[in-house]
């Protein structure tokens, strides 16, 4: 995942007027099919990494898409060129962070894995039944997308106790949880729990942003350099399973090499 | 366990914490096509789409 751009304030900035989507490639297989409808690739499958700016439709490509947004050659040209589209767009466009729900990932274990990758922190919210999570999601949804807390956590919904078990001594009741990955987001531990009772009876002065407000302000991610992580992965005999099977070939190559296979 | 050594834990449990610090602003992503396709269209906001493998040679936690 490309940081040299996307990192970038000006693009965060420009990013504002979008709606942005990132996907995990070959988790999905709905998703995978966009994802090779979207880019032409000389194997003719999906490879590894996607970028395309898109109509509100999802169905006209904006700009060329590809692997990567390096063909804007710098973060101040991507943002150029997305401040020109989003130009466009302007006066038809309504307001964004609308949504009654924060924007999840498919499953904890997913959510977890793309926070360490992220080194961000992770939001559980924790309900068996939609009733449960629909309270919840009153208090914490205003805070996901807000200009404060938006993208700085990574989100997920356990409905079932076996969807915590990567999450060091939680409990199954309806609750948000605030984590923190491991170095391979296959673990997590507990920063904060708020209880739906706890969040239900919040007046103005609100446990659940003040949780969120520590957490941004003093947050710790675990991780190592590139080297070393995937050398301690492989060592550690770690090997991610995807939904659908991987097909890019440098990777699978990469992959078979570093493994001695 | 192949060649994990003593230093590789002690990097695993000790040295991989970075200082704490103030998280910078970020794009806020949907984490869903569906979602991210249906607040498109609703809001009428052409899309920034991204996509990575979250594993490197099968290792997860890296881009």
């Amino acid at each position: 995942m490309d940081r040299s751009f996307l990192s970038i304030a000006q693009v965060v900035k420009a990013s504002r007027q979008f709606v942005c989507i990132r996907l995990a490639t070959y988790e999905d297989k709905q998703e995978a099919e966009f994802l090779k409808s979207l880019v032409r690739t000389r194997s003719g499958e999906l490879e590894n990494t996607v970028f395309a700016l898109l109509s509100p439709d999802g169905r006209t490509r904006l700009a060329r898409a590809g692997r990567g947004p390096q063909s804007f050659r710098s973060a101040s040209g991507l943002a150029a060129e997305m401040n020109r589209i989003a130009d466009q767009y302007h006066r038809a466009a309504k307001p964004l962070w609308s949504n009654t729900s924060p924007p999840y990932m498919k499953s904890v274990e997913l959510a977890l894995n793309v926070a360490a990758c992220d080194r961000l922190p992770a939001v559980v919210v924790v309900a068996a039944n939609s009733t449960d999570r629909e309270r919840l999601e009153t208090r914490l949804s205003p805070l996901a997308w807000s200009e404060q807390f938006g993208g700085k956590f990574v989100y997920a919904t356990a409905t079932s106790k076996s969807d915590l078990k990567p999450i060091t001594k939680s409990i199954f009741e309806p609750s948000v949880l605030l984590v923190q990955p491991g170095v391979f987001g296959l673990t997590a531990e507990i920063l904060h729990t708020l209880p739906l009772a706890q969040i239900q009876a919040e007046s103005k002065a609100t446990p659940i942003q003040a949780a969120f407000q520590a957490v941004v302000a003093d947050f710790q991610p675990q991780f190592m350099d590139y080297r070393s992580h995937i050398d301690l992965g492989i060592n550690l005999d770690i090997d991610w399973k995807t939904e659908i099977p991987v097909t890019d070939r440098q990777s699978i190559q990469a992959k078979q090499r570093s493994r001695g296979q | 366990m192949h060649q994990f050594t003593i230093a590789t834990l002690v990097l695993l449990l000790g040295g991989a914490a970075a200082g704490a610090a103030e998280i910078p602003n970020r794009i806020a992503w949907y984490g869903s096509l569906k979602a991210g396709l249906a607040e498109a269209s609703r809001s009428q906001r052409p899309i920034l789409l991204v996509s990575g493998a979250p594993h490197c040679h099968g290792v997860p936690g890296v881009w």
